[in-house]
């Protein structure tokens, strides 16, 4: 039961580092644009300027969450035990980390009074929170269910209750 | 008493100063609101064993809990002072935080009460004739 009860969240997490993370990260690195003179003109830090940071956490995380879950998606359905914890805490961090990279950005750009030149990013930064923060609660269950220290009966009760 | 504080906030506030004051009070409480909330969030994430077995009435369980989240506070408030200071990224700041709460809960406060525990052994051993 525990394999399939977070195999449908991973189209979700796959979406939201293609559509929403990647391109931020991209955008802000090498872009030139909007995003990127914004983040580069702030001073460099360790040598290396503002948008190199944010460029390279974005990217990072967004390349770790959807290689993460492509690899549970193309060979994981039959995983158990140690494997599905391993990947499932991978899952978890990169979900948590990319929301807190979210959130972060929509912070700049509001508090240098900037959001509204990004909108897009302003007005997506919301939906990814969500779906990443909901993603890896999941997941946070998962890790619980999987956990053998653990009593996780009231867990498993919910799930086989819902219909997948 | 009022008058000259009433003169000195239409000072401040010709030269846009209680503007700019609150606008850095909000961003003060906004990264403290941030901070608090990551450190939280990294000691769960370190303590799922903790909450998925919550105590609810145990007071022990209930202290060791408080004890947890406060040593993930404190390492989360560390790492936000360290990365402010040096002008880090807030990406990277905020990154830090929550590994930082994480590492308080998982790391930091076993290591603070080993440390505890053989000063007091230490201080108790030496008062009771110098046993170890």
């Amino acid at each position: 039961m525990s394999r399939f009860a977070v195999r449908h969240l991973l189209p979700l997490e796959m979406s939201v580092a293609l559509l929403s993370s990647l391109p931020i990260g991209v955008s802000s690195w090498v872009g030139h644009g909007v995003l990127w003179e914004i983040l580069h003109a702030y001073p460099a830090f360790m040598g290396l300027a503002h948008n190199v940071w944010w460029g390279a956490a974005f990217t990072a995380c967004g390349a770790g969450l959807l290689a993460a879950s492509l690899c549970e998606w193309r060979a994981g359905r039959y995983w158990e035990g140690d494997r599905l914890r391993r990947v499932a805490a991978v899952r978890f961090w990169f979900a948590m980390l990319l929301a807190v990279c979210h959130m972060a950005l929509a912070w700049l750009l509001i508090s240098t009074g900037r959001a509204v030149d990004v909108f897009s990013i302003a007005a997506a930064t919301p939906v990814a929170v969500l779906l990443l923060i909901w993603s890896a609660w999941k997941l946070a269950c998962l890790l619980i269910v999987l956990d053998p220290r653990i009593e996780s009966g009231h867990i498993e009760r919910i799930w086989s209750g819902q219909k997948w | 008493m009022v008058r000259p504080l009433q003169q000195a906030i239409a000072a401040a506030d010709s030269g846009g100063e209680i503007v700019a004051l609150g606008i850095f009070a909000l961003k003060v409480l906004g990264w403290s609101i941030g901070v608090l909330l990551l450190s939280v969030v990294g000691w769960a994430a370190s303590s799922l064993h903790v909450l998925a077995a919550w105590p609810g009435s145990a007071l022990a369980g209930r202290l060791e809990i408080l004890r947890g989240i406060v040593a993930s506070v404190l390492a989360g408030g560390v790492t936000a002072l360290a990365g402010l200071h040096y002008e880090t990224p807030a990406v990277l700041i905020l990154i830090g935080v929550l590994l930082a709460g994480y590492s308080g809960e998982r790391w930091l406060r076993p290591l603070a009460e080993e440390v505890v525990n053989r000063v007091r052994g230490a201080i108790g051993g030496n008062r009771s004739g110098g046993q170890p």
